[in-house]
């Protein structure tokens, strides 16, 4: 494999404000990561360095190996979606996929079979002659995809590329950007907010938290460990637990207030100290029994609480119950029918050593 | 009951205000156009009989022939160079992040502003030293300076319609910027540029203080030669002079209504 862009170290402040710092990534070819991150928190602005609209302030940008920070946008060849499209509204979709072609100086015959083969491929053969002005969002989205993977750019930037679409449209839109970047082997960087997209479509997800990331890594890895708080809050959902954590021998002990926790020294993050940490337990890594009011020590790894709220989701139950001391956990309940949780009555949360993670508190 | 009556007045009231502008503003038109029919010589109104002599004489005539050739030559002279200077003064200001922009646009706007009679006297002072007084460049140049303003703020205008991401997503697609001004720019700024040009053609084509100051004997445009027509005597061939100067400025201005922004419209029928 080899690296198609390189991010080392990048910085950018407008004013007093840093809006990045010290970002560094590697982006093999082929790949699509998804940049991902609530807004302000820096992915649009590493976005926008990456294609040349912005000059970092400090770091270096390398596309396969060459440094690319003092050539402008326009000699970058990267192609890119802009979450409106940008589509020309004076050309027909075949003139605006044809564009970046003409801007390389190919010939009209050339261009104009390549954009249709190209608008073929995003399944709008059909709508060649329109203009922007008579497509739907879908349409113009794909006629954007097509314009930006037509001249086969060594990166494709997505920015928001689901953003102004409907939320059933979008989901398909998901599979469609992918079944098309990947048929051209396109490396992709996708910016959203969306983390469930992220999920979905990504290779790898680099999370942005106040213009740093946070983590970098598979979804799976996203998901199953994160490696902090954030992490774990911003893509899916979770509880979190405020506890405290000792080692005795081969085993790790997280006593939280009323309940407590034993898993494998190993288990937990290399670098992490005893004394105040987190319990992340996912809603879906719970399972909900009777309530049975035995002595914490006896009962590790489970937690009593008292039922406030059931939501019926169609395919699942969320239960909403209350700790103790006042918090809130979720649990997911895959078997609609087990109506049995009622509000106010006592239950019993218990997981698996295997599906907690210790972070830093 | 009470409150919608109070609603309705004002509204009936608004219309006949319209009404009455509208009756005001073209009032002129409609008594010049029937007397430039009239077949006896004086400007009676309404006309005597109906003829198209008047036009004819003024065919014939060889001072109006010239008047109007000057004319033309000058409007569609000041078209080209206001339309070329505006536009780019337009771009320019637009892009430019420079902390003097607002002085400069005021700069550049203040002919639409100062008393033109003032404008008149002080070009008449410089252009007779220059010896650009009583010359077709002379009239250019002082009718560009009225038109300019017209046309940077035409398109200016138009600018402001035009999504900000789409040169930067020309760019991106890797054109430069000198391909991006004329495939992405230009073709969204023509109903601006179009509009500028006939406010600039019609701004020359009437424009009679500064031109009396200018013309000479050779060079005299169609106002100029109408206004000492008025004072020497009154012949309808005068109003069917103005009768000529009011269609194609009406032409003028149909133009730029049947090329205004193609959007307008489509997005209302889709």
């Amino acid at each position: 494999m080899t690296s198609a862009l390189q991010l080392e170290g990048l910085g950018k402040s407008f004013g007093h404000f840093r809006a990045l710092h010290d970002i560094s990534l590697d982006l093999q070819q082929g790949e699509f990561l998804t940049m991902l991150g609530p807004s302000g928190s820096g992915k649009t602005t590493t976005l926008q360095l990456i294609a040349g609209f912005l000059q970092p302030d400090r770091g270096r940008l390398l596309m396969k190996g060459r440094d690319i920070a003092g050539i402008p946008a326009h000699r970058r060849n990267i192609g890119m979606v802009f979450q409106d499209y940008a589509l020309f509204p004076h050309m027909t979709a075949l003139d605006n996929v044809a564009f970046p072609l003409e801007s390389r100086g190919i010939g009209k015959l050339e261009r104009r079979r390549r954009a249709e083969e190209m608008l073929g491929v995003v399944n709008l053969g059909h709508l060649l002659d329109r203009y922007p002005r008579q497509l739907s969002g879908g349409q113009k989205q794909r006629v954007a995809l097509a314009r930006a993977l037509v001249y086969d750019p060594e990166v494709v930037l997505l920015d928001e590329p689901l953003g102004a679409l409907d939320k059933k449209l979008r989901t398909s839109m998901q599979l469609e950007i992918l079944r098309i970047t990947r048929r051209f082997g396109a490396t992709v960087i996708s910016v959203t907010h969306d983390q469930e997209e992220a999920l979905v479509m990504s290779d790898r997800i680099a999370l942005f938290s106040q213009g740093a990331l946070a983590q970098v890594g598979t979804p799976k890895e996203l998901y199953a460990k994160p490696a902090n708080a954030f992490v774990a809050d911003f893509v899916g959902e979770s509880n979190l637990l405020p506890a405290e954590l000792t080692r005795a021998g081969g085993e790790a002990v997280v006593k939280g207030d009323g309940w407590l926790a034993k898993l494998p020294v190993d288990r937990l993050a290399v670098g992490l100290a005893d004394g105040q940490v987190t319990l992340m337990v996912r809603p879906e890594a719970l399972r909900l029994s009777a309530g049975d009011a035995s002595p914490v020590a006896q009962r590790p790894n489970s937690i009593e609480a008292t039922v406030k709220q059931v939501v019926y989701l169609g395919s699942a139950l969320r239960v909403h119950a209350q700790l103790p001391n006042g918090s809130i956990i979720q649990i997911a309940v895959p078997d609609v029918r087990s109506l049995s949780f009622v509000p106010e009555t006592t239950v019993r949360a218990s997981w698996d050593a295997d599906d907690v993670v210790i972070l830093q508190a | 009951m009470v409150a919608r009556i109070s609603a309705k007045l004002p509204k009936a009231l608004f219309v006949l205000l319209i009404a009455a502008i509208v009756a005001f503003l073209l009032f002129p038109v409609f008594v010049v156009i029937p007397i430039s029919f009239n077949d006896i010589n004086d400007l009676r109104f309404p006309p005597v009989g109906f003829s198209l002599r008047w036009y004819e004489a003024f065919m014939a005539d060889p001072f109006w022939k010239a008047a109007f050739l000057t004319s033309l030559q000058v409007a569609l002279m000041t078209v080209v160079a206001s339309v070329s200077l505006g536009t780019a003064a337009a771009l320019a200001l637009f892009m430019s992040d420079l902390r003097l922009k607002p002085a400069l646009r005021l700069f550049l706007l203040s002919p639409l502003v100062t008393p033109v009679i003032v404008l008149a006297i002080g070009i008449f002072m410089v252009f007779s030293r220059w010896k650009l007084a009583g010359t077709i460049t002379g009239l250019v140049v002082a009718h560009s300076v009225l038109a300019i303003p017209l046309v940077i703020v035409a398109v200016t205008a138009a600018l402001h319609t035009i999504p900000p991401n789409l040169a930067m997503a020309s760019a991106g697609l890797g054109a430069g910027p000198v391909r991006t001004f004329f495939r992405i720019r230009l073709p969204l700024l023509k109903p601006g540029v179009v509009a500028g040009a006939v406010f600039a053609f019609i701004t020359s084509w009437d424009e009679a203080v500064i031109s009396i100051f200018l013309s000479s004997p050779s060079h005299r445009t169609l106002p100029v030669l109408i206004w000492s027509g008025v004072r020497t005597g009154l012949s309808p061939v005068i109003a069917a002079v103005g009768s000529i100067l009011i269609i194609i400025t009406a032409v003028g201005l149909a133009l730029v209504y049947a090329l205004r922004p193609a959007d307008a419209d489509n997005r209302q029928s889709l």
